[in-house]
């Protein structure tokens, strides 16, 4: 520069100045805010990483709430089959058939009919659990009627039905084919397992299946004998043939009688142990969404910990900066105490 | 010749009057330290010697000059410091304009650090479009049929296309308050060349008297420096005679484009007017011509000549100068009304109606034609059709996955009421009716019509729409997207599955396939292309972007961040620039008190010299007079 005169002098200390000031303003405003950036465009790229971040942590707490939802309902429907195997099955059914059937005193056999048919009512009742609104064991249609109801027949028997149709359909029948299409309903969340579509049609693998399928668990059908294989119906079954029997002697109403309940009780173990069979498979979901539920925890944590990474300022080197920032700011201040120095003016006589 | 006896008081006389006046011209420059665009002043003086040749001349004299002479005053100025700082400046005012614009958008589209708490930081669209994604996936867990739930899914997202609305109404203000900024900008530009105008003739009146008028010249500068930011120009001084031998210069200015548009010349001077909607004008062409012009009135995007208005190239904000006229309103002959073309401008005004003009990717193939490179450039209207965009997505994707007919679990479409099948899917995805077979859904609701859709049963419904009071899905934007009437009389219409229970014709009330559905739809990737919002844009079929609704609101955001940056660091650059160029003006124009302080003490040194010179003369003389030949007196 040619020339340093009076005003280019404080145009240039006013610039300086300024910026000064703008700086101590910015680190303030960092400090107070405690953010990294005040906006999009003070730090395009970790803005859109940080948006990319909220977005997985929005759709991981999301998922964490689907799977603790279904964990809980998981949770209720092991512990319903815990009931229906242990205290229905193993503990009265199981126990009144062997009993009616092998007792020497056999004058029981018709209340233990009668145990055999309220256990029968019980496991009904339990497997129409409800979970909040839905029935837990309801398949695709858990908001709709009661799932599983004992009907009277024409002829005064009893017969269950599950969502309408009768449970001890035949192989090769309508009813049967429903029951089976039911058994196999699906109804899949989201719980982080990477939820995709190919050509509009879903991953299985890609989502969980929440549907429970009450006659998937208690049998549906029936076996070659003609014997149903649902284990309510079995023992419906037998609370009728235990019925039949002398209410004084308990003699069998017939040989058959005493055959099909023979039969019949082998079939319940049979179906007892299938239950085992699901309740062993419907535990081992429930752990898998407990360790979903604690994977997309830690997900979360993980997240909301890298989020806070980009956008939060380490408060230390915030402070640090405002306090340099504060100085230089002071120092200019100093400065222009005396920017405005004496000229040749005031020395002159 | 030598001065006569008496002659020498006038140089004595001459040198108080230099010494006075350079004091006058201290003082002034004193005085005016602090007034804003005062240029430092000198005298101009030159040692005067009276007649070098006569008849009483000597060749043995030794000849002296007068004494001084003040020829006049003038500025410290240098024109190259003026034109690298206008030309600076004029990248000043195009940033700030364009700067100023974004910050506006940014106010309504950067979501950093909003929040529904206002610090979390989640964003305000962004947290709408997950609060949304999350009231589906609750639906997932065997409440899909449940009313009060999907009562809060339908209440999610009201409350996002209502901010969508919101956002497009803000963009709208930002547009109308832009173009009332740049008519404003036309008319201050518009008052700076009448200004400059009258200070032209005051300027050259002064100068025919002799007077160089400096005051005014300042001012003039002044008004240039300001009109340097609105429009990049080239000023140029031409001398021209005023008669008597003398002349006078004569101010133009003229755009500074290779196609130089002359603004004001002297007297002479245009005015701007602003049109939102124009065609673009074949310069040629001179409506006023008689016999009438031969040349055609418009010019197409490929820039030939064409009298179809229809075909004549539109030019939005269309900014044309008019025939150059003095103050009596007299035209400058051969000077006619000129409209600029899309890129001929530069500066603040231009930046603002690019703010006003840029689609980005959304650009016609004809503004492309006419700025090739108009799809990168992005105003007001590229985040306008961005939204748009996003918003006629959203709603066309959930639409559709909204839509549909009940099916068994194969994809056959079933006989309304029955468990018949109506339509049979094949395993290539095609449907069979009735022995005839269509490639797609819609080819058979097209092919079949009432023979379809009266016997099929359809289910959901759209869920968005161009308005609260109807179904109609046509021409959704950011600003019209509703809630369907449907939707916001039914909430169930958020349709949970499309597939009949087996052996039955009714959805199973917890089958949540179709709200996975529509929950992948929010994770899927979906295309943007330019054709969807505009027909006949240049690259309508390329996408610019392909990623999920929240990542294109993101990308938005990103894409404005980003160029409010990119305008933050030049804008900074360039001021910087400017600073230094206008210090490096003071420090040839600027006054500074030590200067004048030597000066007054140099001046006041040369006062009091020539006064002693005048003492000097008076005791020689009265020696000569009254002290020689009066021996023994």
């Amino acid at each position: 520069m040619i020339r340093v005169t009076t005003n280019g002098t404080l145009r240039g200390y006013k610039s300086s100045l300024m910026r000064t000031s703008n700086a101590v303003n910015l680190a303030r405003t960092k400090v107070l805010t405690q953010s990294n950036y005040t906006s999009y465009a003070e730090d395009p790229a970790s803005a859109t990483q940080a948006f990319k971040l909220r977005r997985a942590f929005s759709r991981a707490n999301a998922q964490l709430d689907s799977t603790t939802t279904l964990s809980s309902k998981f949770s209720s429907a092991c512990d319903a089959l815990k009931s229906v195997k242990s205290d229905l099955a193993d503990g009265q059914a199981k126990i009144s058939s062997l009993a009616g059937l092998n007792d020497a005193n056999a004058s029981g056999r018709q209340p233990l009919g009668e145990v055999l048919e309220s256990s029968a009512e019980s496991i009904v009742q339990i497997m129409n659990s409800q979970y909040g609104s839905s029935f837990i064991f309801g398949g695709a249609d858990s908001l709709g009627d009661t799932p599983f109801q004992l009907e009277t027949a024409g002829d005064g028997s009893k017969y269950l039905t599950y969502r309408g149709v009768a449970v001890d359909a035949a192989e090769g029948t309508d009813e049967y084919t429903q029951l089976k299409a039911m058994s196999q309903e699906t109804s899949y969340v989201d719980v982080g397992s990477g939820l995709t579509e190919v050509d509009g049609e879903l991953i299985s693998s890609s989502a969980f299946n929440g549907a429970l399928s009450g006659i998937s668990y208690i049998g549906y059908g029936v076996d070659e004998d003609g014997d149903p294989k649902n284990m309510a119906s079995i023992m419906q079954k037998l609370s009728d043939i235990f019925g039949r029997c002398d209410a004084d002697t308990g003699a069998w109403a017939s040989d058959q009688d005493k055959e099909d309940a023979s039969r019949l009780t082998e079939k319940l173990t049979d179906s007892i142990d299938e239950i085992t069979n699901q309740w062993t498979a419907l535990d081992g979901q429930t752990s898998y969404l407990t360790t979903s539920e604690n994977r997309l925890t830690e997900l979360s944590d993980n997240l909301n910990e890298q989020i806070l990474g980009i956008e939060q300022v380490d408060l230390a080197s915030a402070i640090t900066d405002f306090s340099w920032a504060q100085y230089c700011y002071n120092a200019a201040l100093k400065v222009g105490n005396s920017i405005l120095s004496q000229s040749l003016i005031d020395y002159m006589n | 010749m030598d001065i006569t006896t008496f002659g020498a008081f006038t140089t004595a006389r001459l040198g108080i009057y230099a010494a006075q006046k350079a004091l006058n011209v201290t003082g002034n420059n004193i005085s005016n330290i602090n007034t804003t665009g005062y240029t430092r002043q000198k005298v101009d003086q030159v040692s005067l010697r009276v007649g070098a040749t006569n008849h009483y001349a000597s060749a043995f004299g030794g000849t002296t000059g007068s004494g001084v002479l003040v020829t006049g005053m003038s500025q410290f100025r240098d024109p190259y410091l003026d034109i690298r700082y206008r030309n600076e400046n004029s990248s000043v005012g195009a940033m700030d304009a364009k700067l100023g614009g974004l910050e506006e958008l940014s106010n309504i589209l950067d979501e950093v650090g909003k929040g529904s708490d206002g610090n979390k930081g989640e964003g305000i669209m962004a947290a709408q479009f997950q609060d949304l994604r999350d009231q589906l996936a609750k639906l997932t867990g065997d409440q899909s049929t449940e009313d009060e739930f999907l009562t809060l899914a339908r209440s999610s997202a009201d409350s996002l296309v209502k901010l969508m609305n919101n956002y497009a109404q803000r963009l709208g203000e930002v547009e109308k308050n832009q173009a009332n900024g740049l008519q404003k900008d036309v008319s201050s530009v518009n008052d700076i060349l009448k200004n400059i105008q009258t200070l032209n003739e005051n300027i050259q009146k002064s100068e025919i008297y002799g007077d160089s008028a400096l005051e005014l010249r300042d001012q003039r500068n002044l008004k240039l420096d300001e009109l340097s930011q609105y429009i990049k120009i080239d000023v140029t001084y031409e001398p021209v005679s005023v008669g008597a031998g003398k002349t006078v210069d004569k101010l133009v200015i003229k755009t500074s484009d290779d196609n130089p548009i002359t603004l004001l010349d002297g007297d002479y001077a245009g005015q701007l007017s602003l049109k939102a909607n124009d065609l673009r004008k074949n310069p040629a062409y001179n409506p006023d011509a008689v016999p009438a012009d031969t040349d055609d009135p418009y010019l197409d995007a490929d820039g030939n000549p064409t009298a179809d208005a229809n075909a004549a190239a539109k030019l939005p904000y269309a900014l044309t100068l008019s025939e150059l006229k003095n103050r009596n309103g007299a035209a400058l002959a051969g000077s006619e009304d000129y409209q600029f073309s899309d890129t001929e401008l530069y500066g603040s005004l231009q930046a603002s109606r690019e703010l006003l003009t840029e689609t980005g990717e959304f650009t016609t193939a004809d503004m492309a034609k006419m700025d090739a490179d108009a799809t990168t450039k992005r105003g007001i209207p590229y985040y306008q059709n961005a939204l748009d965009s996003l918003a006629r997505k959203f709603a066309s994707v959930l639409n559709a996955a909204n839509t549909g007919y009940l099916q068994d679990s194969s994809g056959n479409i079933l006989k309304s009421g029955t468990t018949d099948i109506l339509a049979k899917k094949n395993t290539n995805g095609s449907y069979t009716i009735n022995g005839t077979d269509y490639a797609t859904l819609q080819d058979m609701i097209d092919g079949e019509g009432t023979n379809f859709t009266n016997n099929a049963k359809a289910l959901g419904g759209v869920l968005f729409s161009n308005s609260t009071n109807g179904d109609d899905t046509s021409g959704i934007t950011a600003a019209n997207i509703s809630i369907s009437k449907s939707w916001s009389t039914d909430a169930s219409v958020l349709q949970n599955s499309f597939q009949a229970l087996e052996g039955k014709s009714t959805v199973g009330s917890s089958d949540n396939r179709n709200i996975l559905h529509i929950l992948a739809q929010f994770d899927g990737k979906q295309d943007y292309k330019p054709g969807d919002m505009v027909t006949d844009a240049a690259d309508g079929a390329t996408k610019f972007f392909s990623g999920s609704f929240e990542e294109m609101f993101t990308n938005i955001e990103e894409t404005l961040a980003t160029d409010t940056k990119s305008t933050t660091t030049l804008l900074d650059n360039y001021s910087v620039s400017t600073t230094a160029l206008d210090s490096d003006r003071d420090s040839v124009s600027g006054v500074d008190l030590n200067d004048e302080a030597m000066n007054m003490m140099q001046y006041q040194k040369s006062y009091s010299a020539a006064c002693r010179l005048m003492t000097t003369l008076d005791e020689v003389l009265d020696k000569l007079i009254n002290g020689t030949g009066v021996t023994g007196r």
